[in-house]
C-alpha cells in the first residue's frame, strides 16, 4: 500500500480509460479499448504494437488532435500533473500543445508545411507560448537547428530542401523548442534509414536528458524500445495487453503475444532456418472479437479466452498483463 | 528568377506573331466583304470594286499579310478600321479602362467572397452550413451570366429604379455589370476552394500546426490555406485574363463600350483590321496575365519558385553528409 502512494505521487502523466472510435462508411471503428497507463517525471514509455493497434490515435487522442471528421468518440481521463486534459476547454489546450506537451510526428516528409521556412516553422511555436519578440524567436529556432545538428544558415530555406533525416530532426527541434515537460514522439525513426536512426535516438535520449522531459515513445520497433525505454506498453487492437518495467516485458514477457512477438525477433546466438511468426492477423477493429482480443491467434486460447472479455490484472508489482492463463499463473506463484 | 520572367517575356514574341497569322488567315477565309457592308445594299458593282481597291481588299493574299505584318510588327499600328476610320490602336487604348474595370472589381468581388466560403464549406465539411453553400454557388455556376444580367436589369433597374441599366458613365454604371459577372465567379471559386481546402486540412502538416498549438484560425488561414491556393489562382488567373479580353455578353447586355463589345461589332461588320487588333490585343493581355499567374505561383509556393531556378541555371545541388554541422 504504502509502495502504492508513492507510484502515485511520482506520476507525471496518468491516462485512465481512454477510448477513440472513429466512424468510417457508416461502421464504427475501435481504435483505442480502455487504454489506462502511467508515466514518471524523466521517464520514458514505450508504446508497442503492430501498425493499426491504435499506437497513434492513444497520442493523438492525449493532445485532443484528433481529426474532427471521423472521429465519433474520444474520452478517458488524461492527467498531466494532477490536471485533467479531457476537461480543459480548447483555448487552454492550446496552450498546452507545443509547450508542455508536444509531439513529434511519423511522417518527416509530410510533417513540416511545405510553403514555410523551416526557422519560421520552428519560430512560431517559441513565439506561441513565449513573450518575445519575432527576432528572438528566430534567434531560438536557428539555436534548436544547431542543437539537432543543422548549420544555422539554413535557417531560410524551405522543407524541399533538405533530407529526409534532415527533416525528421526539425521536426524534432519543433517539438523541443519550448523546452516540452512531455514529449510523445510517433515512430520518429520509422521513416528514417538505419544509421540516422541511431542519430535520431541518441540524439533524443541525450535531449531528453538534458531537459528531463518524460516521453512516450511509440514505435513498432523492439530494438528501439530496448534502447530509449524504461516501462512498456504492449498494444494489440486497441488495448494495452501487457504493461511493465522494460526488464518485465523484455526477460518475462507473459502475454501470448508479447513471447510470440519475441519468438518472431532473429537470434543473432542461436541458429535458425525460420523465424516464429505469430499466425493471423490483427482483428478487424470495427468487429472485434468478444472475448480476447487476441484469443483467435493465440494458441493456448479456450472458450472462456472467446467468449469473455479480460480484464488486466497484476502479475508481479507493476507488471499487468490481460491474459487469464497468466494471471493464474501469477496467483499460483503467490500461493 | 528575373532570368525566368525574360524567357517568358521573349516566349510571348513567336505567339503574337503566330497569333496574328492565323487570325489574319482566318478572317481572310470568312465569307462577307467589308466593301459591301460599307456601302450597303444600295452601292453598285463600280462602287464596291473602287472602296475594295482603295481598302487593298484585291490584292493577294500573301501581300496582305505581309503588310498586315510589317505595319503591326515595325510601325506598332493595326491599321484603321473599316467602318469608323479611326485607329484601331486608340480605340483599343480608349476601350481598355471600362473593360479593366469590368474585370478587375468582378475579380475582386469573387474572390473576397468565393474564398472564404468555400473556407467556410470546408471547415464545416458535410455539415448543413457546407450543404447549403454549396447548393448555393452549384445554382450560382450553372446560371447563365446573359440571363442572370437581365434579371438583375429588371429587378434593380426596372421595377426599383435604383441603378441605371445601360452605359458607363459613372461608378454606379459598373454595379450590375460587375454583379451579374461576379456570380459565377464567386460560385466557381467558393467550390474550388471547399475542395481544395478539403484536401489540405488533412495533411499532416496541419496536425503538425495543431500539436504546436496554432489557434484553429490561424491553423486554417496561415497553414492550411497558403497550400490550397494554387488551384484557386489558376482559375482566378484564367478568369481575369478571359475577362481582360473583354466579357462579350455582359458589354453587349449593358451597353458598355469595353473590348468585347467592340470586337463583337467588329466581327458583325467584318472589319478585318479591327478584329486583329482586338485579338492580338486579347492574346497579349491573356499571356501577360498568364506569366504574372506564374509568378504568384512561384511567390506562394517555394518548391514552383526553386523549379523556375533551376529551369534558367543548372544548380549543382550540394550533397550534405547525413551529420553534417553537427
Amino acid at each position: 500500500m504504502e509502495n502504492n502512494m508513492a507510484k502515485k505521487d511520482q506520476r507525471f502523466l496518468s491516462v485512465r480509460d481512454l477510448v477513440v472510435e472513429y466512424r468510417s462508411e457508416g461502421k464504427t471503428v475501435h481504435a483505442v479499448n480502455h487504454v489506462s497507463f502511467d508515466l514518471s517525471k524523466g521517464k520514458t514509455l514505450g508504446l508497442v504494437g503492430e501498425t493499426g493497434a491504435g499506437k497513434t490515435s492513444i497520442a493523438k487522442a492525449i493532445l485532443r488532435i484528433l481529426p474532427d471528421h471521423s472521429t465519433q468518440r474520444a474520452e478517458g481521463v488524461v492527467e498531466l500533473d494532477g490536471e485533467d486534459m479531457m476537461a480543459l476547454p480548447e483555448h487552454e489546450m492550446q496552450k498546452l500543445r507545443g509547450h508542455k506537451v508536444s509531439m513529434i510526428f511519423q511522417d518527416p516528409m509530410t510533417a513540416l508545411n511545405p510553403v514555410k521556412t523551416v526557422a519560421d516553422q520552428i519560430a512560431e511555436v517559441v513565439k506561441l507560448h513565449n513573450p518575445v519578440t519575432r527576432a528572438e524567436s528566430l534567434e531560438r529556432a536557428k539555436k534548436m537547428l544547431e542543437m539537432v545538428g543543422i548549420s544555422a544558415d539554413r535557417a531560410g530555406e524551405y522543407p524541399h530542401q533538405f533530407s529526409g533525416g534532415m527533416k525528421q530532426r526539425v521536426v524534432i527541434a519543433m517539438a523541443l523548442a519550448c523546452d516540452p515537460e512531455l514529449l510523445i514522439a510517433d515512430e520518429p525513426t520509422t521513416a528514417l534509414d538505419v544509421t540516422i536512426q541511431a542519430q535520431v535516438l541518441d540524439m533524443i535520449n541525450k535531449l531528453k536528458e538534458e531537459l528531463n522531459t518524460s516521453m512516450i515513445m511509440i514505435t513498432h520497433d523492439l530494438g528501439v524500445v530496448a534502447e530509449t525505454c524504461d516501462t512498456v506498453a504492449v498494444t494489440y487492437a486497441g488495448q494495452v495487453i501487457e504493461y511493465g518495467s522494460k526488464e518485465d516485458i523484455f526477460d518475462r514477457p507473459s502475454h501470448p503475444y508479447t513471447v510470440g512477438l519475441f519468438k518472431a525477433l532473429p537470434n543473432m546466438n542461436k541458429d535458425a532456418d525460420r523465424l516464429a511468426p505469430i499466425d493471423g492477423l490483427p482483428p478487424d477493429p470495427t468487429n472485434l472479437p468478444q472475448g480476447c482480443s487476441f484469443s483467435p491467434r493465440c494458441p493456448y486460447a479456450t472458450e472462456e479466452c472467446r467468449l469473455t472479455p479480460v480484464d488486466s490484472r497484476e502479475i508481479a508489482p507493476g507488471h499487468f498483463c490481460r491474459c487469464i492463463k497468466a494471471a493464474a499463473k501469477a496467483t499460483t506463484q503467490e500461493v | 528568377m528575373s532570368k525566368y520572367v525574360l524567357k517568358r517575356v521573349l516566349l510571348m514574341i513567336p505567339i503574337l506573331i503566330g497569333v496574328a497569322i492565323m487570325i489574319f488567315t482566318l478572317m481572310f477565309f470568312v465569307p462577307g466583304d467589308p466593301a459591301e457592308i460599307i456601302l450597303g445594299n444600295a452601292a453598285t458593282e463600280a462602287q464596291v470594286i473602287a472602296v475594295r481597291e482603295q481598302l487593298g481588299l484585291n490584292q493577294p493574299y500573301i501581300v496582305r499579310l505581309g503588310s498586315f505584318l510589317k505595319e503591326l510588327f515595325f510601325h506598332g499600328s493595326f491599321g484603321n478600321s473599316y467602318i469608323y476610320g479611326t485607329d484601331v490602336g486608340t480605340e483599343l487604348m480608349s476601350r481598355f479602362p471600362k473593360t479593366l474595370a469590368l474585370a478587375a472589381f468582378s475579380i475582386l468581388l469573387s474572390t473576397v467572397i468565393g474564398i472564404p466560403l468555400g473556407i467556410r464549406a470546408a471547415t464545416h465539411a458535410n455539415r448543413a452550413e457546407d450543404r447549403v453553400s454549396m447548393f448555393i454557388s452549384m445554382v450560382g455556376v450553372s446560371m447563365p451570366n446573359f440571363w442572370l444580367a437581365l434579371m438583375l436589369v429588371l429587378l434593380f433597374s426596372l421595377k426599383l429604379g435604383w441603378l441605371p441599366s445601360s452605359g458607363a458613365k459613372g461608378w454606379q454604371y459598373y454595379i450590375l455589370p460587375v454583379l451579374a459577372n461576379a456570380l459565377g465567379g464567386i460560385a466557381g471559386i467558393a467550390r474550388l476552394t471547399r475542395s481544395s481546402m478539403l484536401e489540405v486540412i488533412r495533411a499532416d502538416y496541419v496536425t503538425t500546426a495543431r500539436a504546436k498549438g496554432v489557434p484553429e484560425h490561424s491553423v486554417i488561414y496561415k497553414h492550411a490555406l497558403p497550400n490550397a491556393l494554387i488551384p484557386i489562382i489558376t482559375i482566378c488567373g484564367g478568369r481575369f485574363g478571359g475577362q481582360l479580353g473583354g466579357t462579350m455578353v455582359i458589354e453587349t447586355v449593358f451597353s458598355i463600350p469595353g473590348i468585347g463589345a467592340y470586337l463583337i461589332n467588329s466581327i458583325n461588320n467584318r472589319d478585318y483590321n479591327a478584329v486583329q487588333g482586338s485579338v492580338l490585343y486579347i492574346a497579349f493581355t491573356f499571356g501577360v496575365v498568364m506569366l504574372l499567374v506564374d509568378l504568384i505561383y512561384a511567390y506562394v509556393d517555394p518548391r514552383i519558385k526553386a523549379q523556375y531556378e533551376g529551369q534558367s541555371k543548372k544548380r549543382v545541388k550540394k550533397v550534405k553528409g547525413v551529420g553534417a554541422g553537427a
